[in-house]
C-alpha cells in the first residue's frame, strides 16, 4: 500500500477554517499525510496561513494561482497515529476544499522528492514534475475558475477524491500514482469538454519500505475515499 | 438528498443561554456517501463581521463525544463564484467512516445572531 486512506471536507460561503473528516482508520505513526488543497475568493488574495493535525509539522510544498483561486499541496512527515482529521486555515474568508491522504512506504524524514506547477485555458490540465526517487509517490491537485465541470485522473492515475464543483463551490481534483523510476513525469487529468482557466500542482514523496530500505512499486487496486479496499 | 435535521432560524448565541446548541443524535445509515450542512442566516447577521460560528460533527465513541469535522465562519458580506450574494455557508463530508455510528451536530455561536439550518444525506 501506498496512498492508504484519504479524506475530504467541501465548505463553502466565507469560512476561514475547516477540519476535514476524521480519518476512518487510525493513521500509522511515522508515515506521512499530504494534503490537496483549492481555495477561492472573489477579488481578494487568500493564503493558507496554515495545516494542522495534532503536533504534526506540516509545510506547503508548492502552490499556484489562478485568478482567485489558489491550489496547494502540503505534506507532513513521521506524524503521529490516531484519525484526527486535518485542519486548514485560511488568511480571509473563502470557499475552500480539501483532501488529505495518509501515505506509508515513505522515509520519516526528507521526504519530498520533486514538484512543479502550470497554467493554461483549455481542458487538459497537466504539469511535468522532475522526479529523482527511484520509485516516486506522485500527487497531483488540479481545479479551474469555470462553472461545473468533469474532472478526471488521465493515464494510470487514480482519483483519490474529487469535488465536481465550479458553479457554487470550489471544485478539486487529488489523485495519485506510484511509479518505478526516476526522471519526468507527466500530472495528467481533465476538466471535460468545456474546458476553462486550470491550475495544477504535482508533487512527488520519496518512497521507502516501512522499517527501511527500497520500496518496491505494488500494484493498486480498487482506492476509492477510504484508500486501497 | 433528504432531510436528516434542521434547526430553524431564531436568536441563538450566549444570551440564551443555549450555546453550544447540540442537535439531537442520529445513527448514519448505510450506503450514505456524503453528508451535507446547510446553515441559514439572515442577510443583517450574515454582514456583520463580528458574527461568527463554528461547526463540529461529532460522533459517539463508547459515550465519548468525538470530533468528526468542523468549520469556522465568519461574518461578512460574500459573493459565491456563481453570483449569489450571501450564499447559505455549506459543508459536505464522507459518510463511509461513521456509516452505523451515532452521530450529532454542536454548533457554537459566540455571539447572539440569528442563524438556522438543515442536515441532508446523500445517498
Amino acid at each position: 500500500m501506498a496512498a492508504v486512506q484519504t479524506t475530504t471536507v467541501d465548505i463553502n460561503g466565507g469560512v476561514t477554517s475547516g477540519t476535514s473528516a476524521a480519518f476512518g482508520s487510525s493513521v500509522q505513526a511515522g508515515r506521512a499525510i499530504m494534503v490537496g488543497i483549492t481555495t477561492w475568493n472573489s477579488g481578494t488574495s487568500v493564503t493558507i496561513t496554515g495545516v494542522t493535525r495534532d503536533s504534526d509539522s506540516f509545510s506547503q510544498v508548492a502552490t499556484i494561482d489562478i485568478g482567485e483561486n489558489t491550489i496547494s499541496i502540503w505534506k507532513a512527515e513521521n506524524v503521529g497515529a490516531g484519525t484526527t482529521g486535518v485542519t486548514v486555515n485560511a488568511s480571509g474568508t473563502c470557499d475552500l476544499t480539501f483532501a488529505a491522504t495518509e501515505v506509508s512506504n515513505v522515509p520519516t524524514s526528507s521526504t519530498a522528492d520533486a514538484s512543479n506547477t502550470a497554467t493554461a485555458n483549455n481542458n487538459d490540465p497537466t504539469v511535468s514534475v522532475t522526479t529523482v526517487d527511484s520509485a516516486p509517490q506522485m500527487f497531483g491537485c488540479f481545479a479551474h475558475n469555470q462553472g461545473d465541470r468533469t474532472l478526471t485522473a488521465d493515464g494510470s492515475y487514480t482519483m483519490l477524491a474529487e469535488n465536481e464543483g465550479g458553479t457554487n463551490d470550489m471544485p478539486l481534483a487529488w489523485m495519485y500514482q506510484l511509479f518505478a523510476s526516476s526522471g519526468a513525469k507527466t500530472v495528467d487529468g481533465s476538466i471535460g469538454l468545456d474546458g476553462g482557466t486550470w491550475g495544477i500542482v504535482g508533487a512527488s514523496l520519496k518512497s521507502e519500505a516501512e522499517g527501511g530500505g527500497a520500496a518496491t512499486p505494488v500494484r493498486l487496486r480498487r482506492m476509492g475515499l477510504l484508500g486501497v479496499q | 438528498m433528504t432531510t436528516v435535521a434542521s434547526f430553524p432560524v431564531q436568536q441563538r448565541g450566549p444570551s440564551t443561554r443555549e450555546a453550544p446548541i447540540v442537535s439531537g443524535a442520529w445513527t448514519v445509515p448505510a450506503g450514505l456517501t456524503y453528508i451535507f450542512f446547510r446553515v441559514d442566516i439572515p442577510t443583517s447577521d450574515y454582514e456583520d463581521p463580528l458574527n461568527s460560528f463554528e461547526l463540529i460533527v461529532q460522533v459517539d465513541n463508547a459515550g465519548v463525544w468525538e470530533q468528526y469535522s468542523a468549520l469556522t465562519w465568519q461574518g461578512g458580506q460574500w459573493i459565491g463564484r456563481d453570483g449569489t450574494v450571501n450564499p447559505p455557508p455549506t459543508k459536505k463530508i464522507p459518510a463511509d467512516a461513521i456509516v452505523g455510528k451515532s452521530t450529532r451536530i454542536a454548533l457554537v455561536v459566540p455571539r447572539r445572531m440569528r442563524i438556522g439550518g438543515l442536515i441532508q444525506s446523500e445517498p
